[in-house]
Parts: C-alpha cells; sequence; structure tokens
C-alpha cells in the first residue's frame, strides 16, 4: 500500500475504521432519544399501578414522570414523582385495598407553617396507605389533618410511626394534610437572643413598667406632698 | 421561609378610625351623664375588632383552615412574633377566646393551662409555639398579663374584653323592656368574689391531674392521654387539658358567632360533638351551651354576673388590687374625701357591687371588684368627687351635671 501522509494503507484503514465508530456512537443517541431518558419516566392518566393482592389500582390524574417506580411488598414506591402542575415528591409510597386511587394534586407551602398537601380521589370504600415521607416527625398524628370533600375528617384514618397515612372506608375527593409542628419544634440553629426573643423582650417589659410605676408613684406622691404643704 | 408581613396600612386606618370615633363621641354627647358610657361602647365594639381583626378581615384560603372556616389568626402581626413562628396572639387579661379564628389576642386562661406544663412542648392546640419549653411560655403569658395589669388593671375588664361588652349589651336589652335589675347581698357578693380564686385554684389543678401521663408518664385518670388524631376519642381527651375551656362561657358564644357569620364551618365543629348528650366537644358541647345559656340570664338580671366570678379578672386583679402590685398600679380610681357627700350614687350604678368606692374615706378606692368601667365616676353629680387617674393624671372625673351648663 503507498503511504499517505506518513500513515500506510493499513493504518490508514484502522484510524478511519476508528473514526466511524465514534462519530457513529455520537450520532446514534440522536437517532434513539428513549436511550437517555432511563433517568425519568412519563406516564398519563391512562397508566395504572396495580396491587393484584390488595384488588387495588392506583393511577394519576395528569400526566407526570418519575425517575423509578417499583413494586415492593403490595406498595408502589416512586422516587422523583412530579406531577404535571404540582410539586414534586421525592420518595412516595402508596398502595390501595379494594378501591381505586386516582392521585392528582400535591402541594408543599412554607406560607404561615410549613404544610404539605395531597389530593386524590377514592372509589370503592377500601382503604388507601400513602407515605409522602415527610420526615422524623411525621408518625404525630397532631401533624395530620384528612378531609373528605372538604370536610374535616376524625375518624376513618389513622397514621403509623413511619408516617403511612391509611385512610378506610371514604370515597370521593380526599385530602391528606400534613403540618410538620413537630418537626419545627426540633433543634434549633437559631441563636440564643433569636430562639429567646419573645421571652427576653417581656422579660424586659416587666421590668420596664415595674421601674416606670414605682417613677410615678414616687413622683405623685412626692405632687402630694408639695401641694399639702402649700396648703398648709 | 416567607411569613406574612403585618399589616402596615390596616393598622393606621384602624387606629385613626378609633381615635376619631372617640373624640367625636366625646365632644358631641350632651348628655354628660351618658359621655363615659357611650365611649365606652365604641371602645368596646373597636376593642372586639382589634382582638379578631383577623376575622373580619381575612384573607383566606389557607390550606390550614380549610376545615375550620376561612379566615387565619395573626392577621395583624404577621406569621411570626419577634423572629418566632407561630405567635399564638397576645396574651391580654380579656376573654379572647383561644378557639375561633383570625383572633390577634389570645385568652391568657387558656394559654396558662396549655402551657402548665413544662415537658409538654408540643402543640396540642395549633400555633401554640413560641419555639420554647412550656415553662418559658407560662412566663411569657404571665409576664404580658402582668405588665398590662400594671398599666390599666381591670380596665380590661370595663372597657375591653368582648365579653364584658356581651353582658352590657345585654344590660342594654334589659334596660329596653324597662325591667329592673337585680343586685346580690353584700354578704353573697363578696363570696362571688372570693370564689374566683376557688375556680381557678381548680381549673389549674385539673389541667394538672388530666394531663399527668405528660408529667408523671402515666394517666391519674384513665382515659385522659393527650393525643391521637383531632376530634377522636383519643384526641378530645386531650382537651380535658383545658378544663376551663370546657366550661367557659365564651367559647361557644365566639364559635357560634363565627358559624353564624359564615367564617367557620359548622359542618367542622359539629363533627367533634359526642359522647352521652354530646357533652363533650372540641368547640361546642352541651356542657357549655347550657352554661352560656346560664349566664346569659344571670347577666340579663344581674348587671356584669359573670365578672364577678371571672377567674381571667382575678388574676389581673392580682397584679393590680393587691399589694405590692396594687402600689405601683398606674391606673387608679380615686376619691376626693372633702367633695363626697355619701349619697350613695357610685354604690348604686356599680355593676359589679364594689362598695369600696363608697365606703372608703378617700384616696384610692380601686378594689379588686372594680373593673375601671367609670360608672360611678359618671353618675356622681359632685365636681372632682371621683375621678379615674392614670399615671397621677386625672382622665375623667366627676362633674355637677346637676347643674345646667
Amino acid at each position: 500500500m503507498e503511504n499517505v501522509g506518513g500513515l500506510s494503507g493499513i493504518t490508514r484503514k484502522r484510524v478511519g475504521f476508528g473514526l466511524a465508530i465514534i462519530v457513529f456512537a455520537l450520532l446514534f443517541p440522536l437517532f434513539c432519544p428513549n436511550a437517555l431518558a432511563q433517568s425519568s419516566k412519563a406516564f398519563g392518566p391512562d397508566a395504572k399501578f396495580g396491587v393484584p393482592a390488595y384488588n387495588g389500582i392506583v393511577t394519576f390524574g395528569v400526566n407526570g414522570n418519575y425517575s423509578s417506580a417499583e413494586f415492593e411488598g403490595n406498595n408502589w414506591v416512586f422516587t422523583n414523582l412530579r406531577l404535571n402542575g404540582s410539586d414534586p415528591l421525592e420518595n412516595f409510597t402508596i398502595s390501595a385495598r379494594n378501591s381505586n386511587v386516582t392521585v392528582y394534586w400535591h402541594y408543599v407551602t412554607t406560607v404561615y407553617f410549613p404544610n404539605e398537601r395531597l389530593d386524590y380521589i377514592a372509589e370503592g370504600k377500601g382503604e388507601q396507605m400513602i407515605n409522602m415521607d415527610v420526615g422524623t416527625y411525621g408518625g404525630s398524628s397532631v401533624d395530620w389533618v384528612i378531609l373528605t370533600n372538604g370536610t374535616f375528617v376524625s375518624n376513618n384514618w389513622s397514621v403509623s410511626h413511619n408516617g403511612t397515612v391509611t385512610v378506610t372506608g371514604l370515597t370521593g375527593n380526599i385530602t391528606i394534610i400534613y403540618f410538620g409542628f413537630m418537626s419545627q419544634l426540633g433543634v434549633s440553629n437559631l441563636p440564643f437572643y433569636e430562639a429567646h426573643s419573645v421571652a427576653i423582650a417581656v422579660t424586659v417589659a416587666v421590668a420596664v413598667t415595674i421601674v416606670v410605676a414605682v417613677v410615678v408613684k414616687v413622683e405623685v406622691k412626692r405632687r402630694e406632698e408639695k401641694e399639702l404643704s402649700r396648703n398648709a | 421561609m416567607t411569613w406574612q408581613t403585618p399589616s402596615y396600612i390596616v393598622l393606621p386606618i384602624y387606629v385613626t378610625i378609633v381615635a376619631v370615633g372617640i373624640l367625636l363621641i366625646y365632644k358631641l354627647t350632651k348628655d354628660k351623664t351618658k359621655n363615659i358610657s357611650s365611649l365606652r361602647l365604641f371602645v368596646q365594639v373597636a376593642a372586639v375588632f382589634a382582638f379578631f381583626m383577623g376575622l373580619i378581615l381575612g384573607p383566606f384560603d389557607v390550606p390550614l383552615y380549610a376545615p375550620l372556616g376561612m379566615a387565619p389568626r395573626s392577621l395583624l402581626l404577621g406569621g411570626n412574633l419577634l423572629g418566632n413562628q407561630f405567635p399564638d396572639g397576645i396574651s391580654l387579661p380579656v376573654l379572647a377566646c383561644y378557639y375561633p379564628n383570625g383572633r390577634t389576642v389570645t385568652c391568657p386562661i387558656w394559654q396558662i393551662q396549655a402551657y402548665i406544663f413544662p415537658f409538654w412542648n408540643y402543640a396540642r392546640g395549633y400555633d401554640v409555639v413560641y419555639s420554647t419549653s412550656g415553662l418559658e411560655k407560662i412566663g411569657i403569658v404571665i409576664g404580658l398579663v402582668a405588665v398590662a395589669a400594671i398599666l390599666l388593671g381591670r380596665f380590661f375588664c370595663g372597657w375591653l374584653c368582648p365579653f364584658g361588652l356581651y353582658q352590657d349589651l345585654l344590660t342594654r336589652v334589659r334596660k329596653a323592656t324597662r325591667l329592673k335589675h337585680l343586685s346580690f347581698s353584700q354578704k353573697t357578693n363578696k363570696a362571688l368574689s372570693q370564689s374566683r380564686w376557688v375556680i381557678i385554684a381548680i381549673f389549674l389543678i385539673l389541667s394538672v391531674i388530666f394531663a399527668s401521663y405528660e408529667i408523671f408518664g402515666h394517666q391519674l385518670i384513665p382515659g385522659t392521654t393527650p393525643g391521637g388524631p383531632e376530634g377522636t376519642e383519643a384526641g378530645n381527651v386531650g382537651f380535658l387539658n383545658e378544663p376551663f375551656c370546657l366550661v367557659c362561657p365564651m367559647r361557644p358564644l365566639c364559635v357560634l358567632a363565627e358559624c353564624a357569620i359564615g367564617s367557620m364551618k359548622y359542618s367542622y365543629v359539629s363533627q367533634i360533638i359526642y359522647g352521652p348528650l354530646a357533652i363533650r366537644g372540641g368547640y361546642i358541647s352541651s356542657i357549655n351551651i347550657i352554661i352560656l345559656i346560664a349566664i346569659t340570664a344571670l347577666a340579663l338580671a344581674y348587671r356584669r354576673f359573670f365578672c364577678r366570678i371571672c377567674p381571667l379578672g382575678a388574676i389581673t386583679a392580682a397584679f393590680s388590687s393587691f399589694t405590692p402590685f396594687k402600689q405601683i398600679a398606674i391606673t387608679k380610681l380615686e376619691k376626693n374625701e372633702q367633695k363626697c357627700t355619701k349619697c350613695g350614687v357610685c354604690k348604686r350604678v356599680c355593676p359589679t357591687q364594689a362598695t369600696d368606692v363608697y365606703e372608703k374615706k378617700g384616696g384610692d378606692v380601686t378594689e379588686s371588684r372594680c373593673i375601671l368601667c367609670a360608672r360611678c365616676v359618671e353618675a356622681c353629680p359632685y365636681e372632682d368627687a371621683l375621678s379615674l387617674k392614670v399615671a397621677g393624671q386625672t382622665v375623667m372625673h366627676s362633674r355637677n351635671w346637676l347643674e345646667k351648663e
């Protein structure tokens, strides 16, 4: 083979072949875009997440996506679940027994105090077991409010120590709200004067009030004595 | 974290309206035997507006309050107080009930019962957090009440308390029907006055007993462990930790008024009423409704009946009418002995039948039963015989209304 550019013919072929592979590898994803989407899987309202052993089905009322959806111990465990128009759920576990559940909204706010809300529709008087992974304090029942069709529900639900809310026997629009009071009472990172600002302010107010009151008393007494001595 | 900021527009407008109203009433009321009463009625109404401003003004659409109604609390204070989240309203010695929404001021009796346990850190009632331990919270409440009492004494009872306004309106209703009021004998009235301390003691002791689980780790009375979902048996038992609130007539009055104007959902309120004969409830129950009806009937017959037995009035009096606080109390009722003719008008018009104003010779005649309503000052026909003084300065004094001006 004749030399071209310092390379023999066989070398040129190998180099060319190698370049072709590189180009192909770079261009290939352009023809197979789904191959890049292994970290996020989309779904729509038609997607069904069944729980055969419990005779339950979980669906989502809107389009969305998730990083992973695993079926473990009759629960669907989602990571990075995102419903269109809602706030994302990092870790979300849900199951349904003798009911169909359609989750359609998740909302997180810190206005007034942190609260997290999930809305779904339940068909069939069964059970829904939901865990929004709210954190260490999620097992306290004082932190949860359940509404059905906008009305407060006192019975028909419970919360386990790991924060799984079980709603029983309710149908229609159901809202689960977590308020996070307990987490607000966790270890405070505020400096002393900020953490105890109200107590400090009140202590100062009491001290000032007493001092002012004593000064007023002394002043009034002095004025009265002066008037008495003038009249005498 | 974002918090609602205090309303810097609402406050100045409110203060301006109140100041102009006070000035107009004072200047325009022709009957000098009524101008203090007219002023007092205006101030009472203005106070109710201020104490429940979040109820009246909104805003709404906060997820927490979806089951309760519409108005959030803390409108004036915003979502924090001095950097601490969830203020539970300022503790002032008035029956601004904790239970309705939209309040800016909170009844200290509720707070004392709720905070009495140093270990009870978590929010048994929502928003009950100054991010501090129970002891500190109780210190805050008592400190605020002490400041208020030293500054104004039972002026709060006479001029600012919403339940006082309710009773005064009942008195006006009775007067409109031309029915005469009833009076207790001095012995009975004194006994009623002393019963306030017994009432406080009973309810504070009950608070400790019912929440013994929190303190000792076991229940002194079975079934009193607080906690559990709101409204359930276990959850509602927690309300026994505030036993006075179970019988206080102000709670059902506030809750029903709020339901009537549509800012609280009766469906929510009625869902947490249960037990035989509906004797227990998170907000209203057969017990507190019956008590409200009874107090209403008694207040129609006896002027300011509840003020004679009010434990909050007793706490206020403790910081203003008894030594050593009596020596430094800034607001006082004073009598000029030389100008008093012992006509007895002051004793007759006093709604709580306080007698020191008549019996004491002169000087400071404020007593623990006196609610500083200034009816005696208004009714006394002798110039400067009686005066209401703040820091030694006369703010109201009796006038010779017998002579034409």
